[in-house]
């Protein structure tokens, strides 16, 4: 990657950079009152209050902080925050940004509408989509740090006029990191596994997807994704304004997930009750290996690739493999990868790695996002629902939402980007995440299909039930510290 | 699921702009065949001139387009192709009301498109969902001999 000059990490919100290992957190949500002009002196008092506490991404050394906080903003925070002198500056963020993810184009590549997950129906109904100006992420160590750390700021928000908005059903509770066993999400994976590697250098300065200057704002040279606004016009100033508030941020896709927990219990349950036998398995371990084969990965981490026959812990944090095999004599050698990995498995669909692209996916790779979830709800451990919610807080880290995010989401929506996936049928889905929205119109089916070497063919799970729904999406963007300061008038 | 770009753009009523409406309706198809074969997603495009109310020049630059999938994530692609970007970053040139941010980089054109796109996924009627991949699919078995 080259660069006129690398960025200050003490510029950088911390989580972009890095995941954290705080088991606690919290996500508040805020709307803005919205004044007539500038930024008002109560919602500068806000970030005033916060922007002490606010994480960079240098390294604190063996200074862990007991807590601390990011941020974002929405298009629609940043308008009524009324940032920018000349209001036009806010036309030169990307359209996506402006609209919101519930708009029809990013609607055209998530696929919720019209669905169990339609925009309509984001956060409960609670409040409306473009009422979320803003969210603060808090990070503790305990629940004591953060209990003191969600306390500072909704006491700064009370303080300073600002709404609390309510994600969930009950109106008043907030999305709050759930303590599962080894950094599990529900379904029972361990996460927090294969992130980009945002190198500042690259490799071998070959432009790479997993460069950070396709996930930071305001790095354009050598950039893949070109994040924007960028590139100020000369003698034009709001142009120029917002590129510069938008330096050393990068954009968050902040996406609810309800997880449906008994229905994927109930697929591996029934699904290892037909086919322990002919696997030579135990109906536990072949609901693992079930579970393995939709995911890409063993529940441990274990790549399929890796170790196709059972979960290793030496391969658990394993991220050196393809799908290219030099044994396979089909046209691309990825084919026969099939046999451990199924095209259509989470994590294969996320990021193919080396499997053929067609062309229009462009000639660099598959391209990435960097992954900041935690789950929230209380685990289930069962095949019959409880009602109660849980799932995903999903953070999703890229420098554009259009060419990172979406581009990523309609391949889970609908398996065609690669030449592994055959014309002459209806299209897979995600084995995992694929919306199967009954309303869409997509040329999809929702069956999944396990390639076999053995005599009796390839398996096929027939009509996946609908593990994911979603329960609101934000586009924020992750301002610099030097932004928020502006902000807060320091 | 098939998605439209109805491209709307009112242009210049100068001579050169006018001339160059006209140039860009003549070479539009043999301009951006390459292009648009090779992204295998694009079932229909063209160009059309809006006449001026009084029947004299050209109001505006119609390009209509139907596409299979999300278009956002893949306007990188037609950026990049040589043909295709010619002929949106000509259209740019001539608009009346000149592009802001101008079409020099992918977010300018991104913005463009978006601001000037008529059509929503939801206003496309389609007769069926096969992608252009799918229709130009066809197994060896079936292809017809010449006699």
């Amino acid at each position: 990657m080259t660069s006129d000059c690398d960025p200050y990490k003490q510029n950088i919100q911390g989580l972009i950079l890095r995941g954290y290992t705080h088991p606690f957190s919290c996500h508040l949500l805020f709307n803005f009152p919205n004044p007539s002009q500038g930024t008002s002196p109560e919602q500068m008092a806000f970030f005033k209050a916060l922007y002490p506490h606010v994480q960079s991404a240098e390294d604190w050394g063996d200074q862990k902080p007991n807590w601390m906080l990011n941020l974002g903003l929405t298009w629609y925070g940043l308008q009524a925050l009324n940032v920018f002198e000349d209001p036009n500056s806010l036309g030169y963020f990307p359209s996506e940004f402006q609209a919101g993810p519930w708009s029809a184009n990013p609607q055209s590549s998530l696929g919720d509408a019209g669905g169990p997950g339609d925009p309509s129906t984001w956060w409960y109904g609670n409040f409306q989509n473009e009422q979320l100006h803003c969210v603060v992420h808090a990070y503790a160590m305990t629940q004591s740090d953060l209990d003191e750390v969600v306390t500072l700021v909704t006491n700064a928000a009370n303080s300073s006029g600002l709404t609390e908005l309510f994600a969930l059903k009950d109106k008043k509770s907030r999305l709050t990191q759930s303590q599962l066993p080894n950094d599990e999400i529900h379904f029972g994976y361990r996460d927090g596994i294969s992130e980009p590697e945002l190198n500042w250098s690259g490799k071998l300065g070959v432009p790479d997807q997993s460069d950070l200057n396709n996930f930071l704002v305001g790095y354009p040279n050598g950039s893949i994704i070109q994040p924007g606004p960028a590139s100020p016009l000369p003698g034009v100033p709001a142009s120029a304004a917002a590129a510069s508030f938008a330096k050393d941020g990068c954009y968050n896709a902040f996406r609810i997930l309800y997880q449906n927990v008994a229905a994927f219990n109930t697929l591996l349950e029934e699904q290892a009750e037909t086919l322990a036998a002919r696997l030579g398995l135990s109906q536990p371990q072949a609901q693992e290996w079930i579970a393995a084969k939709l995911m890409g990965r063993w529940r441990n981490g274990s790549p399929m690739m890796l170790s196709p026959d059972a979960p290793d812990p030496c391969t658990q944090e394993g991220e050196d493999f393809g799908y290219i095999e030099q044994i396979d004599s089909s046209q691309f050698q990825d084919m026969n990868s099939g046999l451990k990995c199924p095209f259509s498995a989470h994590t294969r669909v996320g990021n193919p790695r080396n499997e053929d692209l067609l062309s229009i996916e462009g000639t660099s790779g598959p391209p990435r996002i960097a992954r900041r979830g935690m789950p929230y709800g209380p685990p289930l451990n069962s095949t019959s629902d409880d009602g109660v919610d849980r799932g995903l807080i999903g953070l999703f880290l890229c420098g554009s939402f259009s060419r990172q995010f979406e581009q990523i989401y309609s391949w889970f929506n609908m398996n065609n980007f690669s030449s592994v996936f055959p014309d002459d049928q209806l299209y897979p889905q995600d084995a995992v995440l694929g919306n199967r929205n009954p309303q869409n119109t997509l040329p999809v089916g929702t069956d999944f299909d396990i390639p076999m070497s053995d005599s009796q063919g390839d398996i096929t799970f027939s009509s996946l039930d609908t593990f994911i729904v979603t329960r609101g999406t934000a586009y924020c963007l992750l301002p610099s510290l030097a932004s928020i300061r502006l902000i807060a008038g320091l | 699921m098939a998605n439209p770009l109805t491209l709307y753009v009112p242009i210049k009523q100068d001579p050169a702009s006018q001339a160059a409406a006209q140039l860009a309706y003549k070479t539009f198809v043999q301009g951006v065949k390459g292009g648009l074969d090779d992204a295998n997603i694009v079932h229909y495009a063209r160009l059309a001139l809006i006449p001026n109310p009084n029947g004299q020049g050209t109001l505006a630059i119609l390009l209509i387009t139907t596409f299979d999938g999300p278009m956002d994530p893949y306007l990188q692609f037609f950026w990049k192709d040589k043909g295709t970007r010619t002929a949106f970053a000509g259209v740019a040139l001539l608009a009346l009301n000149p592009p802001v941010p101008p079409v020099t980089e992918i977010n300018g054109f991104e913005k463009f498109i978006n601001a000037n796109n008529l059509n929503v996924p939801a206003d496309l009627y389609q007769a069926y969902t096969l992608t252009v991949k799918q229709i130009k699919h066809v197994p060896k078995s079936t292809t017809a001999s010449p006699a």
